[in-house]
């Protein structure tokens, strides 16, 4: 199956669009429309610890090998911390980008939204009080953003993040995003076991300080997964990312809390 | 230092070295400098893509580019890297080689001649003044003593317009011939050889150019941009706007 591309703006940054991906319409002598495996489209939002040290040509890989299941994709792109995207510029991009895809004739609709790393931060951040109801997998997710900080996640990536809201009084709390069991369907964590970016201290943290009463959270830990493991399809960690976005079951540590 | 009469309305002492950046400015200059990415070279790909970001976001904010010059000015380690050469000088604002972030001003002279050459860095040039007659080039021979200069065939020309960005490969192969005067924001990757291979087209004459560690005292001292050469160019960055 060949794969279709295309470009949505939301602003008028160079960074402010969205990178699409889907299977392409067959042509004379390939398979029939009916064929073509019905998948839900899938949305996702790159990493890079605010600054881009990965961009969101970095999904490109995983959005082919997603397209070729049959799902339309589409990559968010949003500013950098040095370019307009400090918080909360970058969680409004991700909003922002979110609103255009709803406004596009139910094609997304359903989506599956999937964050990687501070990816899944500016997710969280953009469906916050939203109530779309939405399927979530945050990939070697930081959210935390205190705990982070306190890390030195990212070689102090955090505050670089947020210094501007910092300066004026802000706290790492306000802009550590919460959902509401409305904002969310379910929310699956998937952890990379072998993480260098991404401490296991972070993630238990996170772990043990899900609210309570926030969307149903379903944990799946990968064993012998470095951070970019999870979202590149020549990685064996990557097949479960793809079961579990096409709606199968994890293969690895999977537990319901 | 006026040598002839009216040079001094030529070069008109330049505003940047009578009002320096604040320290406030300064810091914020600093503090947006340290929040960019690492630069990942041996994706050129990605690495287009975010030097080409961070190369607009620089020479488009004409007080931030001030500032990192003024800041440059100040800086012992980075005014020693001011150079002058044959066909350009350089003024090194930044220098950052944990994140493959070197980045200097090129300054185009007026005499200039064809000599195809590769880099020991990578690089993305966004153009600010002035343009580039931009050639690539293929061979099939060893880049040594031996190239024989009618065996590099052009295979893509194109005029590079201010306000343009490109990105090359160390290992490519090209010429530029700049108007006078043209001013690129370069951004260069740490060094990926040794020396770079350079080949005159109109004698076939080769040399090869070496990293400052590589070069002798007496080398050093030749290409280090005089004060009055450096003042020069601050008055003319001003005369065209760019800061």
């Amino acid at each position: 199956m060949s794969t279709a591309f295309g470009h949505l703006r939301y602003g008028t940054s160079g960074w402010q669009r969205i990178d699409l991906y889907g299977p392409a319409e067959p042509e004379d002598g390939d398979a029939p429309v009916a064929e073509i495996p019905q998948a839900a489209p899938v949305v996702l939002v790159h990493g890079g610890f605010w600054r881009h040290d990965r961009t969101a040509q970095d999904l490109e890989p995983l959005a082919f090998a997603l397209a070729e299941l049959g799902h339309r994709v589409a990559v968010l792109e949003y500013r950098p911390s040095w370019d307009g995207g400090a918080w909360p510029g970058a969680a409004e991009d991700c909003r922002a980008a979110l609103h255009l895809l709803g406004q596009k004739d139910g094609t997304w609709d359903g989506a599956v939204l999937v964050g990687h790393s501070a990816g899944a931060h500016l997710l969280l951040a953009a469906l916050q009080g939203q109530a779309r109801g939405a399927r979530v997998v945050l990939l070697a997710p930081v959210t935390d953003l205190a705990e982070a900080a306190r890390l030195g996640v990212g070689e102090g990536a955090v505050d670089v993040f947020l210094a501007a809201h910092l300066a004026t009084g802000g706290t790492h709390r306000e802009a550590t995003p919460v959902l509401a069991p409305a904002d969310a369907a379910s929310v699956t964590v998937v952890s990379a076991l072998e993480d260098q970016a991404v401490p296991a201290e972070l993630t238990r943290h996170q772990l043990d300080h899900w609210p309570q009463d926030g969307p149903r959270l379903t944990t799946v830990s990968v064993p012998g997964a470095r951070h970019m493991h999870l979202v590149n399809p020549q990685r064996p960690a990557c097949r479960t990312v793809l079961k579990l976005i096409g709606g199968g079951a994890a293969t690895a540590g999977k537990e319901d809390r | 230092m006026v040598t002839r009469p009216g040079d001094d309305l030529l070069d008109p002492t330049p505003s940047i070295l009578l009002t320096a950046p604040s320290e406030q400015d300064i810091a914020k200059a600093e503090a947006l400098m340290a929040s960019l990415p690492k630069v990942r070279w041996d994706d050129l790909e990605a690495a287009a893509e975010i030097t080409e970001a961070i190369a607009r976001r620089l020479g488009d904010d004409r007080a931030l580019l001030r500032t990192l010059v003024g800041r440059a000015l100040r800086t012992p380690e980075l005014r020693e890297k001011f150079e002058c050469h044959a066909l350009d000088d350089k003024i090194v604002i930044w220098d950052d080689q944990d994140k493959g972030l070197r980045i200097r001003l090129r300054l185009a002279n007026t005499d200039q001649y064809e000599r195809v050459h590769n880099h020991r860095y990578s690089f993305t040039a966004y153009i600010l003044h002035g343009a580039y007659q931009h050639t690539l080039y293929a061979t099939d021979q060893p880049l040594d003593e031996s190239a024989d200069v009618s065996r590099f065939w052009p295979y893509f020309v194109r005029e590079e317009p201010a306000g343009r960005c490109i990105t090359l490969d160390h290992e490519q192969l090209h010429t530029t011939i700049t108007e006078p005067e043209t001013i690129s924001l370069m951004i260069q990757s740490p060094a990926r050889k040794q020396r770079a291979f350079m080949i005159r087209r109109d004698d076939g004459t080769v040399w090869y150019r070496l990293g400052a560690a590589e070069e002798s005292a007496e080398r050093r001292a030749e290409v280090r941009m005089s004060d009055e050469r450096m003042h020069h160019w601050l008055s003319r960055l001003e005369a065209f706007g760019l800061l």
